[in-house]
């Protein structure tokens, strides 16, 4: 009887060890459903460990960072203006003038069926407030005299337009290419190290002519001048009379 | 001789005008217009360190 009822409790005490040892194994697919939901479940602590990824991912704020440079807020227009054909002995012009663009418009705008969009102003810090800007400007011409010949420099104002003029004069026959330079220099008001930027350079060719290659234009004028009146005098119909009544009144 | 003396000032104020018009004509003068946006008047800063689109 004794044996019986300890073979009864081993036989329970195994039945009960036997769930705990397969327990792993048999609980495992069991678990495994919500194992899976789990992850989604703690992922909020995910994000907690990845901010680091997400400033190189989210580009926008280099983006306005390289927006927001420092630049002059205006629409500016550069205009050249040359002879591409002058005299020997002669002098002319050579203009350049950086002025406002009125149709400038700093404001990106479109035009959509009739719908006009009208872009974002953009808080751009003005080069004026920090710097005191000088347009430098010169025009490099071998074999034509040029005055002035060095570099000229003018303060850029707000609003403003900048002109640089130039006198060309040319001895010989020729064609002769030079570029006019315009740069900008940035002096920072609080002190600091200056900057220089090349706005434009444009090369030009001015041809020098003579008078089929013989005369220039001054000696042209003063050859002019004469003949005409020589001319003039040769070709008047009393010149005759008028030659015979003077040699009578010398005679007398 | 009349003639020789008339031709000879036709000659003469025909070269002499010619040499005028071409001494006192006004030159032609070529002008080139060129756009700066406000992009271009901004301080020199090395492109490299530039954003300017997305990645």
């Amino acid at each position: 009887m004794a044996r019986k009822l300890i073979l009864i409790f081993l036989g329970l005490g195994l039945l009960l060890l036997l769930p705990a040892c397969g327990a792993p194994a048999a609980e495992a697919p069991a678990e495994e459903a919500p194992a899976e939901e789990e992850p989604a479940a703690e992922e909020p602590p995910a994000p907690e460990v990845m901010p680091t990824a997400l400033p190189t991912q989210d580009l926008p704020i280099p983006t306005q960072a390289a927006t927001a440079i420092p630049n002059i807020p205006e629409q500016r227009r550069l205009t050249l203006e040359f002879p591409p054909k002058i005299r020997a002995g002669d002098s002319d012009l050579v203009r350049l003038t950086l002025e406002m663009d009125d149709l400038g418009n700093i404001t990106p705008t479109a035009e959509i069926d009739g719908n006009e969009i009208i872009g974002e102003m953009v808080e751009i810090p003005n080069l004026y407030e920090t710097h005191t800007i000088i347009a430098e400007s010169r025009l490099d011409m071998a074999g034509l005299e040029v005055i002035p010949s060095e570099t000229v420099s003018e303060p850029l104002l707000p609003g403003e337009s900048v002109t640089f003029y130039w006198s060309l004069s040319a001895e010989d026959v020729g064609e002769y290419r030079g570029t006019v330079w315009l740069y900008l220099r940035f002096m920072p008001k609080e002190g600091g190290e200056e900057s220089v930027k090349t706005l434009s350079a444009q090369i030009i060719e001015i041809r020098s002519t003579k008078f089929f290659g013989i005369v220039s234009s001054s000696p042209a004028k003063k050859i002019g001048a004469i003949g005409s009146l020589l001319g003039a005098i040769l070709g008047f119909p009393f010149v005759d009379d008028v030659f015979k009544f003077l040699w009578k009144r010398v005679k007398k | 001789m009349k003639k020789i003396r008339i031709a000879l000032a036709i000659l003469l104020l025909l070269i002499s005008l010619s040499l005028l018009i071409w001494a006192f004509l006004p030159t032609l003068v070529e002008s080139r217009v060129l756009p700066i946006p406000p992009a271009d008047l901004q301080l020199p800063t090395p492109s490299a360190f530039i954003y300017y689109g997305e990645v």
